[in-house]
C-alpha cells in the first residue's frame, strides 16, 4: 500500500509538471498574440491614422 | 554569490511578471476589468482557478499536515476535489449561463432581488479581505524566513506588488499573472519533489512505508471523529462558489469552458495533495520532529536543496502565495463595485472602473494591516470557511438550481448563516470544548432551516 502511494506521488508530480509546460505554452501563445495585436483606438481611420 | 544569485533569480522572476502584465495591458472598460470581455482560453482560466486556490494552506500547510498526520490530510482533501468536480457539473454551467452577470452577487439579485445582491457584495467583500490577510500573512512568513526581513515589512511588499498589477489590469491581468505563476510553481514544485525523493532514496526511501504508516495512524488517533467531519464539511463547502472562483465561472468563452475548467481543477488538485501530502510525510526523515507544520517545507529545502533550488523554491512558494492574493484582490474589487456600490448609485463605465481600481487598494491596505493578527495559516482559512458556507451557499445554489426561488427565502438564509456561524465560532473561542457538532454543520443547518421557512412561507402565502 505505502510503495503504491509513493508511486502514485511520482505520477502526481509528472502530471502537474505536464500541466505547467501546458499553461506555459498555451500563456506564451496568448502574449505573442497580444503582441500582434494593436491596442484599440491607436490606428486606422477612428484613431485619426492612415486607413491601414 | 549567495546573495548575488539570489536577486537575479527574484529580479528575473518579477521582470516577466511585469513582461506578462505589460502585455495584458491596461483596463479600458469596466468589463475588462471585470471580466476580463470573456476573452481567455480554457487552458488560462484552469491555470487562474488552479492557482487561485493553491495558495499557502494546500501548499506550505498540506506539507506540515502530511508531516503531522499522513494521509489524514489527502483523505480530507478529496472533499476538496469533490467539491470542484460537483461545482463544474451542476452549478458552474447555470451561472455561466446567466450572461449579463458579472459576479456571484449579480447571479443572486437576477434569481432573487436587489437586497440580495447587495447582502452577498458586503459578505464576499469580507471574506476576500480576510482571505487576502491570510495570504498576506503566508507570503510575509516565507520572505520572514529566507531573508529575515520583518513579517509585516515582507507582507506590504508583497501586496504591494500584487495590488500595482491587479488595480491597473483586473482579472485578465489577474489571469494571466496567475497563469505564469501557475507554470512556475507546477514545474518547479514537482522537480523539487522528485530531486528530494532521488536525493533521499537510500535511507529515506526504505524508511518511507513506516513513517506513512506511523503519521497516518497518529494522525487518525490525534482527531476526534467530529472534527474529522468538520474539516470534511469545510473543504467540500468551506471555498465552494467564493468570489475568486465565481468571478473565473462567469470569465469563460462558455457554458461548455465553464465545466470543463472546474472539472479539470478537481482533477488537479487530487494530483497536488498527493504530492503535497507525500512530501510532508518524506520530510519525516529529514526534519527534526518538533518543526512547526508551516515550517516543515523551508525547513526541508534548507536542508536538502543547494542555494539555487532554495531560490527557486522560493519564487515558486511566492508564485503559489501571490496567484491567490491577486485573485482574491479583484474579485472583491469586482464585488465592491458590481454588488455593493452599483446597486446603490448610478455610476458611469469609467466611474466603475475607477471604483475598481480604487476597491483593489483598500482591500490591499486592509490585508497588509491585518497580516499580523493571523494565526495558523489553515486556521485562518478555516474560520473563514465556517463563515462562507453557511452564509452563501444554500441559498445560492438553490437559487441555482430552484425553477422559482424566493427572495425571502434567500436574504433569511444569509442572515441567519452568517449570524449562526460567527456566533458558534466566538462560543467555540471561549468555551472550545462546548460544542459536540461542528460550528459549520450547525450553522449550515441552521441556514437551510431558515430558507426552508422562507420559501414555505412565501409559497403559502402566493398560494392564499
Amino acid at each position: 500500500m505505502e510503495t503504491a502511494v509513493l508511486v502514485l506521488a511520482v505520477l502526481a508530480a509528472v502530471l502537474v509538471m505536464a500541466c505547467g509546460v501546458w499553461v506555459a505554452v498555451v500563456l506564451i501563445a496568448t502574449v505573442a498574440r497580444a503582441k500582434r495585436t494593436p491596442e484599440p483606438g491607436t490606428r486606422g481611420r477612428a484613431a485619426g491614422g492612415p486607413n491601414p | 554569490m549567495d546573495a548575488v544569485l539570489s536577486a537575479v533569480l527574484v529580479i528575473g522572476f518579477f521582470a516577466i511578471l511585469a513582461f506578462v502584465v505589460l502585455r495584458a495591458r491596461a483596463a479600458r472598460e469596466y468589463a475588462e476589468f471585470s471580466l476580463a470581455k470573456r476573452s481567455l482560453p480554457l487552458a488560462l482560466i484552469f491555470a487562474s482557478l488552479c492557482a487561485a486556490y493553491i495558495g499557502p494552506g494546500f501548499s506550505i500547510g498540506f506539507v506540515g499536515k502530511g508531516f503531522q498526520s499522513g494521509l489524514l490530510f489527502l483523505c480530507i482533501g478529496l472533499a476538496y476535489s469533490a467539491q470542484n468536480i460537483l461545482v463544474g457539473l451542476f452549478i458552474a454551467p447555470r451561472l455561466r449561463s446567466l450572461t449579463d452577470c458579472h459576479t456571484l452577487g449579480d447571479a443572486m439579485g437576477h434569481k432573487y432581488n436587489r437586497a440580495c445582491q447587495v447582502l452577498t457584495g458586503v459578505i464576499s467583500v469580507g471574506l476576500s479581505a480576510a482571505l487576502a490577510a491570510v495570504m498576506a500573512h503566508a507570503a510575509g512568513d516565507v520572505v520572514e524566513q529566507v531573508f529575515g526581513i520583518p513579517l509585516w515589512i515582507a507582507a506590504i511588499l508583497i501586496v504591494a506588488v500584487a495590488t500595482l498589477y491587479t488595480s491597473w489590469g483586473g482579472l485578465k491581468t489577474s489571469i494571466m499573472t496567475d497563469a505564469l505563476q501557475f507554470a512556475v510553481f507546477s514545474i518547479l514544485m514537482p522537480a523539487m519533489f522528485l530531486f528530494t525523493l532521488v536525493r533521499d532514496s537510500g535511507h529515506g526511501a526504505a524508511a518511507f512505508p513506516q513513517e506513512l504508516t506511523a503519521a497516518t495512524s497518529a494522525g487518525f488517533r490525534s482527531m476526534p471523529t467530529v472534527e474529522i467531519v468538520g474539516l470534511i464539511a469545510a473543504f467540500l463547502l468551506g471555498e465552494t462558489l467564493i468570489p475568486p472562483y465565481a468571478n473565473r465561472a462567469l470569465a469563460t468563452q462558455s457554458s461548455r469552458a465553464s465545466r470543463n475548467s472546474f472539472l479539470l481543477a478537481g482533477v488537479f488538485s487530487f494530483l497536488w495533495f498527493t504530492m503535497m501530502i507525500v512530501l510532508g510525510t518524506v520530510a519525516r526523515t529529514v526534519v527534526p520532529p518538533e518543526t512547526e507544520g508551516d515550517h516543515v517545507l523551508l525547513s526541508l529545502v534548507r536542508t536538502t536543496m543547494p542555494i539555487e533550488g532554495r531560490m527557486l523554491l522560493l519564487i515558486a512558494l511566492i508564485s503559489v502565495i501571490m496567484s491567490s492574493l491577486d485573485s482574491l484582490m479583484n474579485a472583491g474589487a469586482v464585488v465592491f463595485t458590481q454588488d455593493v456600490v452599483r446597486p446603490l448609485a448610478r455610476m458611469s463605465d469609467r466611474t466603475s472602473l475607477t471604483c475598481g481600481r480604487l476597491a483593489t487598494v483598500v482591500i490591499a491596505v486592509v490585508a497588509a494591516a491585518a497580516a499580523t493578527a493571523v494565526p495558523e495559516i489553515i486556521t485562518g482559512l478555516y474560520i473563514c470557511y465556517t463563515i462562507w458556507a453557511p452564509a452563501i451557499l444554500p441559498a445560492a445554489v438553490l437559487g441555482l438550481l430552484l425553477k422559482k426561488p424566493r427572495a425571502l427565502a434567500g436574504i433569511l438564509s444569509m442572515i441567519t448563516g452568517a449570524t449562526a456561524a460567527v456566533g458558534l465560532q466566538l462560543i467555540e473561542y471561549v468555551w472550545p470544548d462546548a460544542l459536540a457538532v461542528p460550528a459549520i454543520l450547525l450553522a449550515l443547518v441552521a441556514s437551510l432551516a431558515a430558507y426552508l421557512l422562507g420559501h414555505i412561507h412565501v409559497s403559502f402565502r402566493e398560494r392564499s
